[in-house]
């Protein structure tokens, strides 16, 4: 099966079947919606902006405010480049093709990453945890597109980094590591 | 709902895989160094948190595999420890890439 991403070229190619392109628009125009409701009750939100200083609420409060809008900036923006990429992309041999070059696979990771993060700020922790014991079928579709946008984080990161996607288990013995402390 | 923004409480901490010489904690400026603290969540992906940790600390793969596995084995990991300025800086980038991070000053 060809991977949603490889690379290419000097770049990367995303390369979507149409079901797979329907999917990321609707999950896309989805997070684009709740973060500009800004909503501060909304799970997404508080997994989106999360606590930022341990051990002192004030601080905490600052910081997370001087934080908040240029990261709120930066998702929109990132969501509003991944429209970009989906509308440029060509048909062939049966999948929606754009190549993504310089920073543009990178903004890709995120925008994944964040939808990730708020599909499973929708089913809530116990779920993700217990998920052997999901009977709905809301929720199990749910984490079947965390699972599979997962996949393509994964295919993405071996084309982006591919030191970052080596197994612990090959190569580097774990003691080995431990001499790398100080 | 979702407990997601609330760091786990965890086992021992890591190890800091580079700790900056004790000495240095008697310095007088007002404002001491800041623990910078990774937080465990069931999201994101191991490979995804060792990329993050390349890309922000500028760390080889060994170091940010060890402290991602720190992270998930132990539910938390201190990943720096700078002046305060710094330390919102690189929470402010961790919290871009998605992660659970906080500061706090260091003990």
């Amino acid at each position: 099966m060809k991977p949603a991403f490889e690379r290419h070229d000097d770049g990367i190619r995303m390369q979507l079947r149409s079901e797979e392109v329907d999917l990321l628009q609707r999950m896309r125009d989805e997070l684009q919606a709740v973060l500009a409701a800004e909503d501060p009750d909304d799970p997404v939100r508080q997994r989106l902006f999360p606590s930022a200083v341990s051990q002192d609420d004030d601080a905490d409060q600052e910081l997370r405010r001087l934080i908040h809008d240029d990261l709120l900036r930066s998702r929109l923006d990132a969501l509003d480049a991944l429209a970009g990429y989906l509308d440029r992309a060509h048909r062939q041999r049966g999948r929606y093709v754009t190549d993504l070059v310089e920073e543009e696979p990178a903004i890709v990771l995120g925008t994944l990453n964040d939808i990730r993060l708020a599909l499973a700020s929708r089913v809530g922790l116990d779920v993700l945890e217990h998920r052997e014991f999901v009977t709905d079928q809301t929720t199990q579709t749910t984490l079947a597109v965390m699972d599979w946008f997962g996949m393509w984080q994964e295919q993405l990161l071996v084309a982006m980094d591919p030191e970052s996607a080596r197994h612990y288990d090959e190569g580097h013995d774990l003691d080995e590591l431990d001499d790398l402390e100080g | 709902m979702s407990t997601l923004t609330l760091p786990r409480l965890a086992g021992p901490a890591a190890a800091p895989v580079a700790e900056p010489d004790v000495d240095t904690n008697t310095d007088i400026r007002p404002d001491g160094p800041w623990d910078v603290i990774v937080w465990d969540d069931p999201v994101n992906l191991m490979t995804y948190v060792v990329h993050v940790f390349r890309k922000v600390f500028g760390f080889p793969e060994p170091v940010a595999r060890k402290l991602m596995l720190d992270v998930h084995h132990h539910g938390k990991a201190l990943v720096a420890t700078e002046p305060r300025e710094q330390a919102e800086f690189y929470v402010q980038q961790l919290h871009g890439y998605g992660l659970q991070a906080t500061m706090q000053r260091t003990s």
